[in-house]
């Protein structure tokens, strides 16, 4: 065989050409590039035509219009809603993610009772049936929680609980049950409001206003707008935090004690010449503050240097529309006391029902004879119920229900809350989640996801107008659940008690009736403002004049404080699925928390950055990893709450660890007032 | 009788001996065969490379084996070009090596890259201004004139070559071989190069920017002289383990000295430029950004300035003096531990601009991150080496690499 | 490679002295985009998060300290480091408006852009993305869902650039002249204190195209030379000067 030079070249290039040639390469390159955009794995995109619907969100405290964008029909990507007063168009980090919640891995996907340590599925009628006859069975020896402040569904269950004879009807603890017991002490009557909008001076005495007080959304529009005319913003609490971050000054104050702050802010202003000798309740009001508060006392308790106190005080007086807003850190945990201290200086300083100042709003209106007025309903103590059953004090109920709360991870005093919660005979969950109370639950009967069934809300704590919200349902029942407030009238006509409702719809169409609203406007999501505000008659505090509880340093133990972070969840929800991202790596690290203190405090403690600490209360413990942040006071730790999750899904369970378990719960004196807002604790290594 | 697909005139192991270090090989291609199944079934996810450091082991890795696989395009370069021809002895060693690491180091960007199937957009849709492009280019164009040039040895292996189709193509391709000499060198210059230009050209990384000349900034320079003036000494220390393990002499030590003294003279020239470079850069371009010196190193967290001195001192400026001094030379053991610290010296160099360039924070409020290879990236990488291990395990048993191991061993 | 000059410049300005670092920017954009739910968030390493926020401290001790949150979108670069570099022209700044885009189909996962971004602005799919059962009904139909081994990153909501020149072509307008509510991504529209601005650069009618000229207005590293279309604004010195390196006693730089 010849081969020569010719022979090689013809070879190589003819075999380079020929295989460019053949249609194979190219068209197994062209499939390949095709497969690799359409993996069968990777979901396809569904097409369709786009809609907007009105939802209401109320998966943090507060209860605000949203706008649903729809895809041929299926909700997809929540929005503000320009056009409701607590979003103008603005949303919390839950709220962002409400949409995808529909579909969370801890929906209770159909009703459930406990079978030894497991579930077993049974069906609505079974359920309801059950619960009817346990409902018959105890009589008036029943009990109720809610964590829905707003909403007409607490009223069907108060209603309920109160047809069968019993007063056992709670709320979760929140701000507004110590503000009505604050407003009542002195007086008032009605659900306090702030009037944001219109102030030019807001002294936040430990409110985290952008961060979890209040009306959330709106309290952040209130300020972008505030900050275009030059309102001025000091916030007072022991640490820096978003709120902290934009405002004009943080003023540092020991956790705890932002209403001794007030006390003190208060004698200086009557010192300078404030306030009216014939104002009722002046002369007393006066002389216990002068005498109980002298400055440096006052100083000393919070941290705060006595020049500031004074300046404070000035900026105050000297403000056209200043405003007070006094709160536990973490927005829940104070007593009335506290809440008397901060109204009494907005008294002073003559904000009450005043342009920028506060409002008194009227209460939601009882549609259902036998529910609870919303008035008792805050003033009865859910803490110190559970913990008197824990200790024996009081006997457990026989059928206990929870509906939109997490009372057995989100409570302080845990331990016992989780104890009574157990001991009840009967215990029954409303959530639509897996969450920490159904696991314990006897019987879950799980209620429609917020989108899912028609809900209403009646001026969540904070807003400055009487303001009724009532919101379609955008969906049908993704899984076989049922609407709360639907079942429960059901099962009580069966079990023989008769709220003069058939249907939730009635009781909410009831409610809009009342307040004069038109229901058919509303379902689209147009709220109802009310534009009337009781006249009051307040005196300044004057009994029962006491001391306000402070925390006691002890030169060892750092103070707690407690913070809220909607992105990792509420006292209603866990960090849902569209959540974990927005937690930063200083915040969490793998699946530890972090907890805060400055440079001087770990040195002190001979701690550094990341090293992995234990938190040791009276009450727990707690495990996380340490960071050092110069922005929170000597001697105290910040630690965030909503982690610690023992049920829900693997967004949450297992990360960081629940600092409700380090906090105590004390019964302050005379008002039966659970307060919780801080703790002493031991940090060390762990 | 496996005698008779030997070299001819040479000793080799016995059959069962070589199945065993065949064997032992195969640990290694089996363990990280397990981890390519991994990372094609599941994603990069399963190494420890993260969002901060998208490249890390795996392409510090490619950088080095391409920096000193340079020795195959440089020697043929040498002896086909400028004619040294002394260098025939080692230019069948040093096309296998560099057929070997370039071959490795494509198998490691296969898996490297988040699309394997789309690896060809570079040709379909080339963006001809990435440097990244070029090397895409010339690196697979390179590897195909190594694959050329390795061709005729296989057709040289005596049962083959009995075959007279085969006998007259490996002639035709040594007729060719200066041509491919010739593309091979002008793609691996660019190459080289443009793997520098490749960081170089990055002006948000500060560690790494250059100024340059016309659209090369010097980087693509400094690493084209710092390839070359590895390669050589990095095939002369292939010859040598293979002597080793082997316990045969396969390469004249004149043969290695002059590749030794090739590698000396170059890299004084790369390092002289290097340490040019590097003041440029403290005193002209980190000022520029803003940014000092102390800036770019934290031992704190495993990128500290001695990662610097080593690579210009201890395993530059020192090898490089030691390669050019014949009294060193003269000293086997100093001429091969030169070497080694030369190898170790552009390898910390690819290292360094790979990973530590990713580590620095640019945004004055982000932070310093360390990045540590996982079992998934050590194991791939294992079995690039074994890989190599394999192939030259073959070659040397099979075909006449070393023309001088039937003279050499016959004298001793 | 020569920079495009655009007649339509997008640009976004943050107002630190306005962000509270929420994490509704985030959320929403995840949402709006097609990201999918991360359980494993907490190695900020491997997360995906096109619309990331950091915190800025003025690095004082307690009791002088500050802090300020810093949401980082892709800085939509004027002289972009990443596009520059890809090798297979799957991320281009040539188009109207001056976006950088990001082709998923195209790219092969190299990460050569990501090594190239000194903002961290671009995200590797490390693994397939995943979403709980049934959650994959929620996705948008704005955005394709990404498979592993491609990069993303944010995109001002291109989508809804595109829907609003279509709108304007069907109301028989001018899709180089939008109005300013016309186009806004995510972030922007639904940010609970209105900390972000969004709008056309060279539109003297939009807000923005004012507010960089502020004195208070700034970018990230602009010294490197990227031009970013993003801006931040704050009037406190500490935090403009956190916007890019300064030697000591160096005084200049935008703003500070």
């Amino acid at each position: 065989m010849g081969f020569d030079r010719r022979s090689f070249i013809s070879l190589v290039v003819g075999g380079a050409v020929g295989t460019t040639l053949t249609p194979v390469i190219w068209k197994t390159l062209d499939d390949v590039s095709i497969w690799s955009q359409n993996w069968s794995w990777i979901p396809r995109l569904k097409y369709g035509e786009e809609g907007k619907r009105f939802a209401l969100c109320k998966l943090g405290a507060d209860a605000y219009g949203i706008k649903i964008k729809t895809i041929a029909g299926n909700p997809v990507v929540a929005e503000g809603d320009p056009d409701h007063p607590l979003s103008l168009g603005g949303i919390c980090p839950l709220g962002a993610a409400s949409v995808q919640l529909l579909y969370s891995p801890s929906r209770v996907r159909n009703p459930k009772v406990k079978d030894g340590n497991t579930f077993k599925d049974i069906s609505w009628e079974e359920a309801e049936s059950l619960l009817a006859e346990k409902i018959k069975a105890a009589g008036s020896d029943i009990a109720m929680v809610s964590g829905d402040e707003t909403g007409s569904v607490t009223d069907i269950l108060t209603g309920l609980v109160g047809q069968a004879g019993s007063k056992n009807a709670f709320l979760m603890p929140s701000e507004s049950g110590p503000a009505a017991q604050a407003l009542a002490l002195l007086g008032g009557d009605g659900q306090i409001g702030y009037d944001l909008e219109n102030s030019d001076y807001i002294l936040m005495l430990g409110a985290d206003v952008l961060g979890s007080w209040g009306n959330v959304t709106r309290n952040g529009k209130a300020f972008a707008a505030g900050r275009k005319k030059d309102a001025q913003y000091v916030y007072v609490g022991p640490a820096q935090n978003g709120t902290a971050a934009v405002a004009d000054k943080w003023v540092p104050c020991a956790p705890g004690t932002e209403a001794v702050l007030a006390m003190g802010l208060a004698g200086v202003i009557i010192a300078d010449g404030g306030g009216r000798p014939f104002w009722s309740g002046f002369s007393q009001f006066s002389q216990f503050v002068s005498s109980t508060y002298p400055l440096e006392k006052v100083a000393q308790i919070t941290g705060v240097p006595a020049e500031t106190i004074k300046e404070l005080a000035q900026t105050l007086g000297k403000a056209k529309h200043p405003l007070v807003l006094t709160a536990a850190g973490a927005s829940q945990g104070l007593g009335a006391f506290e809440a008397v201290a901060g109204m009494c200086l907005n008294m002073l300083l003559e904000r009450i029902n005043e342009t920028g100042g506060v409002r008194v709003l009227p209460w939601n209106p009882r549609v259902i004879d036998a529910a609870m007025e919303h008035k008792n309903l805050l003033a009865n103590d859910l803490v110190a119920y559970l913990s008197a059953i824990a200790d024996g004090s009081a006997s457990a109920p026989a059928v206990f229900m929870i509906y939109g709360a997490n009372p057995a991870h989100s409570l302080p005093n845990l331990a016992k809350v989780q104890a009574a919660l157990e001991k009840a005979d009967f215990l029954v969950s409303f959530s639509s989640f897996m969450d920490e109370t159904a696991a314990l639950a006897d019987l879950i009967m799980p209620d429609s996801y917020g989108f899912e069934r028609l809900d209403d809300s009646y001026s969540p704590y904070g807003s400055a107008q009487p303001l009724y919200t009532v919101a379609a349902p955008i969906i049908k029942p993704v899984y076989d659940t049922k609407p709360a407030g639907d079942v429960l009238l059901s099962v009580a006509s069966a079990a023989g008690l008769d709220l003069g409702f058939d249907s939730f719809e009635d009781v909410v169409q009831a409610k809009a009736e009342a307040l004069g609203a038109d229901y058919d406007d509303m379902v689209d999501g147009t709220a109802w403002v009310g534009t009337e505000f009781p006249v009051q008659d307040l005196e300044l505090w004057s009994t029962p004049l006491r001391e306000i509880e402070a925390p006691v340093a002890d030169g060892k133990s750092l103070a707690l404080a407690p913070v809220v972070r909607l992105k990792i969840g509420s006292s209603k929800l866990a960090t849902p699925p569209f959540g974990t991202n927005a937690i930063r790596y200083d915040e969490m690290s793998g699946r530890e928390m972090y907890v805060l203190v400055n440079g001087v405090t770990a040195k002190n403690l001979g701690l550094q950055q990341d090293d992995a600490v234990k938190l040791t209360s009276a009450s727990g413990e707690c495990q996380a990893r340490l960071r050092i942040f110069e922005g929170v006071m000597d001697n105290t730790v910040v630690a965030p709450l909503g982690f610690g999750h023992t049920a829900w899904d693997d967004f949450s369970r297992g990360k960081g660890d629940n600092v409700f378990k380090l906090l105590p719960a004390s019964t302050e004196d005379q008002t039966g007032v659970s307060r919780f807002a801080t703790v002493q604790v031991v940090l060390g290594k762990a | 009788m496996s005698s008779a697909y030997w070299p001819e005139g040479v000793e080799r192991c016995s059959a069962g001996k070589f199945l065993v270090w065949l064997a032992a090989i195969s640990v290694f291609l089996a363990w990280g065969g397990y981890a390519a199944f991994q990372i094609f079934s599941n994603g990069i996810g399963v190494t420890g490379l993260d969002n901060y450091f998208g490249f890390g082991l795996w392409i510090t890795f490619d950088l080095a084996v391409i920096a000193l696989g340079a020795g195959a395009f440089f020697s043929g370069f040498l002896r086909y070009i400028i004619r040294i021809d002394e260098l025939k002895n080692v230019i069948n060693l040093a096309v296998i090596v560099g057929f070997l690491c370039y071959s490795g180091a494509m198998l490691i960007l296969v898996l490297d890259i988040g699309q394997p199937l789309r690896a060809w957009f570079g040709y379909w849709h080339p963006n001809v201004h990435s440097m990244l492009t070029e090397v895409i280019f010339c690196i697979t164009c390179y590897c195909t004139v190594l694959i050329i040039e390795y061709v005729p040895l296989i057709l040289e292996n005596r049962k083959i070559n009995q075959n007279k189709f085969c006998h007259h193509l490996a002639h035709n391709f040594h007729v060719y071989m200066p041509l491919f000499a010739g593309i091979g060198t002008f793609l691996s210059f660019f190459h080289q190069g443009s793997l520098g230009g490749m960081y170089g050209v990055l002006f948000g990384r500060p560690l790494v920017y250059r100024e340059g000349f016309f659209i090369w900034p010097w980087t693509f320079f400094l690493f084209i002289s710092s390839a070359i003036a590895c390669g050589p000494a990095f095939t002369m220390l292939c010859g040598t383990l293979m002597e080793v393990i082997t316990g045969r002499k396969l390469i004249s030590y004149k043969t290695k000295a002059l590749l030794a003294k090739i590698s000396g003279l170059l890299l004084c020239f790369y390092i002289f430029f290097k340490i040019l470079d590097t003041y440029a850069w403290a005193a002209g371009i980190l000022p520029g950004m803003g940014l000092t010196f102390d800036e770019m190193f934290s031992s704190e967290h495993g990128y500290g300035k001695g990662l610097l001195w080593a690579e210009l001192f201890w395993f530059g400026l020192l090898p490089a003096i030691m390669l050019v001094l014949p009294q060193v030379r003269k000293i086997p053991a100093l001429m091969y531990l030169a070497a080694i610290m030369a190898a170790i010296g552009v390898t910390i160099n690819r290292f360094v601009f790979t990973v530590q360039g990713l580590a620095i924070p640019v945004m004055p409020f982000d932070r310093w991150t360390t990045y540590y290879p996982n079992w998934a990236e050590w194991s791939t990488s294992l079995m690039i080496v074994a890989y190599g291990f394999l192939v030259m395990s073959l070659s040397y048993r099979y075909l006449p690499i070393f023309p001088q191991e039937v003279e050499l061993n016959k004298q001793a | 490679m020569q920079a495009i000059e655009f007649k339509v410049k997008w640009g976004m300005l943050v107002n630190l002295d306005k962000c509270t670092g929420c994490g509704a920017c985030t959320v929403a954009c995840r949402a709006e985009n097609n990201l999918s739910p991360e359980v494993e968030a907490g190695n900020k390493l491997r997360t995906n998060d096109w619309m990331n926020i950091y915190e800025l401290s003025n690095g004082e001790p307690f009791p002088h300290h500050e802090v300020a949150y810093l949401p980082r979108p892709c800085m939509q670069c004027g002289k972009p480091s990443c596009s520059t570099v890809c090798p297979v022209v799957a991320t281009t700044k040539d188009e109207e408006g001056g976006i950088v885009s990001q082709v998923y189909p195209r790219c092969i996962g190299c990460r050569y852009c990501m090594a190239a971004c000194p903002y961290h602005a671009r995200y590797f799919n490390w693994f397939d993305p995943v979403w709980p059962e049934g959650m994959e009904k929620t996705l948008t139909p704005y955005v394709s869902a990404r498979p592993r081994g491609v990069v993303e990153k944010c995109t001002f909501c291109h989508h809804r650039f595109m829907a609003a020149k279509e709108r304007a072509r069907m109301n028989d307008e001018d899709p180089t002249q939008l109005a300013e509510d016309a186009y806004i991504p995510a972030c922007a529209e639904i940010c609970p204190t209105g900390a972000i601005t969004f709008g056309d650069l060279h539109n003297p009618d939009h807000e923005i195209s004012k507010l960089v000229a502020s004195p208070n207005a700034f970018r990230l590293l602009v010294k490197l030379g990227t031009d970013p279309q993003v801006y931040y604004y704050s009037e406190r010195e500490w935090v403009r000067k956190l916007g890019d390196n300064y030697l000591k006693n160096d005084k200049g730089g935008e703003n500070v």
